[in-house]
């Protein structure tokens, strides 16, 4: 797995400087979000940022993505002739449902994809309840 | 000149209007922002150095083995696929707003291209195509001499 800077509101922890620098051009990370009996699982885009340029953030019910890109294999001598794609930092947050357990927030990234799951409490998971008929009870 | 007598009750609706206005513009940009990440994908941006042109293409999630790049004279095709997990059904998604699918482009580069020559890298999510110009089309330092020589 990825290491990750992962921060709970718990833990004091803060974004890197690097983070608070402004970024001349930041886009809105396209993202999927399926749903399993465990959890939520997020999928986002974020190409051309380094693991060690992604932070995940989860402070009180608020979960953040901040990612850095750097085109590292880009020749320095580089000249541009045709462009489509504009440098750009990743940013996104949204609040999560009372039922994500912050904690135990797993994140994997690879190739350019960030993966979260996000798992729910036990009691906000779906349970499936028999139903019985009177007939098939063992009192009917 | 036609002159316009000043309302206050009509300019408190033009504020809300404009209001509203700002909200809209912002939900657009934000939705602007969505299209252009998928619109074409993947997008590229062309450099080119004295000796090579470098093709820079996000594709997160593209597994090497699901690219294919050809290079023939001046055109540069690149083909992939991007597929979403299979074991998951559309109807347990929430959101959906990666782009999926198969995906074709071709680039007319400016000058011949050594295709032997092509090397590719994918690396974060992002690829580097290097394709080496063919010796023609680099650029040569000619020597000046002047007639005292």
């Amino acid at each position: 797995m990825t290491p990750l800077r992962h921060w709970t509101a718990n833990d004091g922890g803060s974004p890197s400087a690097e983070s608070q620098r402004p970024a001349s051009n930041v886009y809105t990370p396209p993202l999927d979000i399926h749903e399993n009996p465990e959890g939520l699982v997020l999928e986002a885009d974020l190409p051309g940022v380094p693991p060690h340029q992604l932070e995940v953030r989860v402070e009180q019910n608020v979960l953040t993505i901040y990612g850095k890109v750097s085109w590292a294999h880009l020749p320095e001598d580089a000249r541009l002739i045709y462009e489509e794609v504009r440098p750009g930092d990743y940013y996104r947050s949204f609040i999560l449902g009372d039922e994500v357990v912050t904690d135990r927030i797993v994140a994997d990234f690879n190739n350019g994809v960030l993966r979260l799951t996000l798992p729910k409490a036990a009691k906000s998971r779906p349970r499936k309840i028999e139903v019985r008929t009177s007939a098939s009870s063992p009192t009917g | 000149m036609e002159i316009w007598t000043w309302r206050p009750t009509l300019d408190a609706l033009g504020e809300l209007q404009r209001q509203v206005d700002r909200l809209f513009d912002f939900t657009q940009d934000v939705s602007r922002q969505l299209y252009q990440a998928w619109r074409q994908f993947p997008a590229f941006n062309l450099y080119e150095t004295a000796g090579e042109f470098v093709l820079l293409a996000p594709m997160p999630g593209v597994q090497p083995e699901d690219l294919d790049v050809t290079v023939l004279g001046t055109s540069l095709t690149i083909k992939g696929e991007r597929r979403r997990p299979a074991d998951v059904p559309d109807e347990a998604y929430r959101r959906m707003e990666r782009w999926t699918g198969k995906w074709s482009r071709t680039v007319q580069l400016p000058e011949s291209a050594d295709a032997d020559k092509v090397s590719a890298l994918l690396d974060n999510g992002v690829l580097y195509l290097r394709i080496p110009k063919v010796a023609e089309g680099r650029p040569r330092q000619v020597q000046v001499k002047t007639s005292s020589f």
